[in-house]
């Protein structure tokens, strides 16, 4: 894992700054550290053990009160329930983002992808309220798996992905037609939920989340537009789910 | 036994939930044990009604690219038969996108079954009175790219009888090599002259049209 933190630097008079860039934070740590800083990748930062065992799963728009790290983002991992106030608190978020296409007439099946966006409006990581994604063309996907102690586990992400989309009326869409490229902005490595295409009719991993760690990325999705479907709108539902063990 | 907060909500409520299996962008699931949260995202794409002809020059459907482009001068059929030929024969062409009398065909639709028809204005003449029927231009369909050959209407003085395109999954994809005769009945040569062509009035032009209904 390479846990590289956003917010590094302190304004003058000790207050915490929650939005500083990525990356100059990154090059701040390094230049502290020197040869032992951790080097930049995907968003996956070391957290505080602490009780209750938590999983917390968010793909689209989600609920958080405040942020995971509190008034401790310059802290990895941020200490639990200290200083006031608490670390952030999850929640259950009961929107279903959707993620569509409507392809012109001009491009049915031309070979060309065609880049998908979405209706979440969710570019701000729950982490640290850092503007990682990039809605409504990224869908934000990230979360937590915290233990009451420390440990070298970790948790897959999966995907439940139907053979494919459907229009109501027979026709389909193979969920292979759908890949997504993953990303974060100042990330500049491999992402914890690495890009990948759907496989139509499978439980997919989609990525992991180590113990005792946020992990967050933002993808960006896009139909393949290899073929000339029957006219319509089709639909599908993926769901994500993690699990402890 | 381990719940979420949400779920242990629902059951204090006196309903019955799956354990964090609802749909939602979010979710949190805490205690001890086995846990499991789900999110669901539902993905959505919309493809319109598109029907795409082509006869000759035209756009390469073969690698998707399905657009209109101007007829071309490539298009033109000429029969020039010989003096021998006059006697009766069937005499092939030249010209067509393809050459030798040959053009390309294509029809692709994706809003269920396809009609497709030929239409001329009338039989071809000389400008002098003389005239060809169009029923003396025959059309061969031959294998080109896709499993279903695309039939070729059968060319009259007016509109041809129309074909009809079957769809599976409501789709249509059928191409062909339409390679295009002449023929000459023995005992009836033609009057020497030009038929046809360019020159509207003597009726060389044949107009193809597909439809979905």
């Amino acid at each position: 894992m390479s846990p590289r933190r956003r917010d590094l630097h302190k304004r003058l008079g000790g207050t915490v700054l929650h939005k500083p860039d990525r990356l100059a934070g990154g090059i701040l740590l390094c230049a502290a550290l020197g040869a032992g800083a951790p080097s930049a990748g995907g968003f996956e930062v070391t957290i505080a053990p602490a009780a209750p065992q938590t999983i917390y799963l968010q793909v689209g728009v989600g609920t958080f009160t405040g942020y995971y790290c509190g008034n401790n983002c310059a802290a990895e991992p941020p200490p639990p329930y200290t200083p006031t106030p608490p670390l952030g608190t999850p929640g259950k978020n009961t929107t279903v983002n959707t993620v569509s296409v409507s392809v012109a007439a001009s491009a049915v099946g031309n070979k060309t992808a065609q880049t998908m966006t979405t209706n979440s409006t969710q570019s701000t990581s729950f982490y640290d309220g850092y503007a990682f994604c990039n809605a409504p063309a990224q869908l934000y996907i990230g979360g937590f798996y915290r233990t009451t102690t420390t440990g070298t586990g970790s948790i897959n992400v999966t995907a439940n992905v139907p053979a494919a989309l459907t229009d109501g009326s027979g026709d389909t869409i193979s969920f292979g037609s759908i890949s997504w490229t993953s990303s974060g902005n100042a990330d500049t490595g491999s992402e914890p939920f690495p890009s990948a295409t759907f496989t139509p009719g499978a439980v997919q991993t989609i990525g992991a989340i180590a113990q005792n760690q946020w992990a967050e990325s933002c993808w960006t999705f896009s139909y393949a537009n290899t073929t000339v479907p029957a006219a319509g709108t089709y639909t599908g539902t993926v769901t994500f789910t993690a699990t402890t063990p | 036994m381990r719940t979420s907060v949400f779920v242990q909500a629902m059951l204090a409520a006196g309903s019955l939930a799956v354990p964090l299996m609802s749909e939602a962008a979010s979710t949190v699931s805490t205690g001890t044990g086995a846990l499991t949260a789900s999110t669901s995202v539902q993905f959505q794409i919309t493809i319109p009604q598109v029907l795409y002809l082509r006869v000759g020059t035209g756009s390469s459907y073969t690698t998707g690219v399905l657009t209109t482009t101007a007829p071309s001068a490539t298009d033109n059929i000429n029969f020039a038969p010989t003096a021998a030929q006059l006697s009766g024969a069937t005499v092939a062409g030249t010209g067509g996108d393809l050459t030798g009398g040959v053009e390309t065909a294509a029809v692709i639709g994706n809003g269920g079954t396809v009609t497709l028809g030929a239409s001329t204005p009338g039989a071809m003449n000389d400008g002098a009175g003389d005239t060809i029927n169009w029923s003396q231009i025959t059309t061969a369909s031959a294998t080109n790219t896709t499993g279903t050959n695309l039939p070729a209407p059968v060319l009259a003085n007016g509109a041809s009888t129309t074909l009809t395109l079957n769809a599976s999954s409501k789709t249509v994809y059928e191409d062909a090599k339409w390679t295009y005769t002449y023929t000459i009945a023995a005992g009836s040569p033609p009057a020497a002259g030009t038929y046809g062509g360019a020159t509207a009035a003597q009726n060389g032009t044949v107009t193809y049209t597909a439809a979905m209904p």
